[in-house]
């Protein structure tokens, strides 16, 4: 290998490099080492051509790689934590057209959601259940208290000729209910000597509510269209968020239990 | 690639391997990642050389299960080829690897052939 690496090799060395960035220090490291002198064998093994050419072909392999890898971490379902936090203690200030109490609920579960987050993003690599214990129950006394505090019968504001609101509203308070009980057992799997499946009969709790109550938030985001576009676009924001929340919540089943 | 059932190897994985045990077989007991991607290439009579990101994350995983062994080359070998701080890093199977590539074959009913899977003829 020349003393000044030809151009080829720098750039597929250079490739890897941006191609690993973010992955563990020590696993990169090792990584580097070996795949560097990957390079220079075959620069001179087949020539500069060949070098781009397996550098260009290894870009697909190498992000789906890092996808896979990604879906080992509790990233994305922190972001999504967050995100709904933000919605539901934007819901919980402005849908003024909700009961108090209910309104202070969806506060209550935003802030756990939100903690619980921010915790998830913290120890990306694992599932931080004793660290969560306190805001996991927030979001379980709030998403019951919420469920709890639907008005049986409500003026339904919203009902259109084509769209019952009713559906909504009970998709919202099963799905409540369900996440909260889910939440329930998360926080309970947080003590010492619960059985492992708690937490899976927690997680599978939070998905199923999760799709409930997106369900019934795009539900309601329908029936508002016409009448309050504020209320659409919290409602489809909630609504799919908390399908987001039902898609990244089962890709923690990877991580290790802390 | 997704994995079949969790259990088995994919196809990559397996190619790897078997090129591995035909090295063993040639009396090539170590080899470089780049080495046994090169063979693999010239099995299968092809130009193209297995890419770093598919190769090395078969390699590792192809560790993970025991069937490969893998063993960095001290400083001073390396220094004497004349790669002063870059050593290599050497693989070779492992007797694990060639029970666990005759049962792949055997399971999945394949014969391995000129660098290529084909379905075993009865």
């Amino acid at each position: 290998m020349p003393s000044r690496p030809p151009l080829s090799v720098v750039v597929a060395k250079a490739s890897t490099r941006y191609l690993t960035w973010g992955i563990p220090e020590e696993t990169r490291t090792e990584s580097l080492l070996e795949t560097d002198v990957d390079w220079e064998i075959m620069y001179a093994d087949r020539g500069s051509t060949h070098v781009l050419t397996r550098a260009i072909r290894g870009v697909p392999a190498a992000v789906w790689a890092r996808m896979e890898d990604r879906e080992r971490t509790a990233l994305p379902a922190g972001m999504v934590f967050l995100i709904l936090c933000l919605a539901g203690i934007g819901a919980g200030l402005l849908e003024r057209t909700y009961p108090i109490d209910i309104r202070l609920f969806v506060i209550i579960s935003a802030i756990g959601g939100g903690l619980v987050g921010l915790t998830m993003l913290r120890y990306p690599r694992q599932i931080p259940l004793r660290k969560t214990r306190i805001p996991m129950l927030m979001l379980s006394s709030g998403f019951l208290g919420a469920a709890y505090s639907m008005p049986a019968e409500t003026d339904w504001l919203y009902d259109t000729p084509y769209v019952n609101t009713l559906v909504g509203d009970v998709l919202t308070v099963v799905g409540f209910s369900t996440i909260g009980v889910g939440c329930l057992l998360v926080a309970a799997a947080s003590f010492k000597r619960t059985p492992r499946q708690v937490i899976l009969i927690g997680g599978l709790g939070i998905v199923t509510g999760a799709i409930l109550f997106g369900s019934g938030q795009l539900h309601w985001g329908v029936a508002a269209v016409t009448i309050d576009p504020a209320v659409t676009a919290t409602s489809v924001t909630i609504g799919l968020g908390a399908y987001s929340l039902a898609h990244v919540t089962p890709r923690l089943r990877h991580l290790v239990i802390k | 690639m997704r994995r079949r059932g969790g259990t088995g190897l994919v196809r990559n994985e397996l190619r790897l391997l078997l090129t591995a045990a035909d090295l063993r077989i040639d009396g090539h007991d170590h080899f470089h990642g780049y080495d046994l991607a090169r063979h693999l290439a010239a099995a299968q009579d092809s130009k193209s050389i297995m890419s770093q990101p598919t190769l090395y994350r078969a390699l590792r995983r192809l560790e993970e299960r025991g069937a490969l062994k893998s063993e960095w080359e001290s400083l001073e070998e390396a220094a004497a080829q004349g790669r002063e701080g870059r050593p290599r890093r050497y693989y070779h199977i492992t007797n694990a690897g060639i029970e666990l590539v005759e049962a792949e074959l055997r399971d999945r009913e394949l014969r391995w052939s000129n660098g290529r899977l084909l379905p075993t003829v009865n």
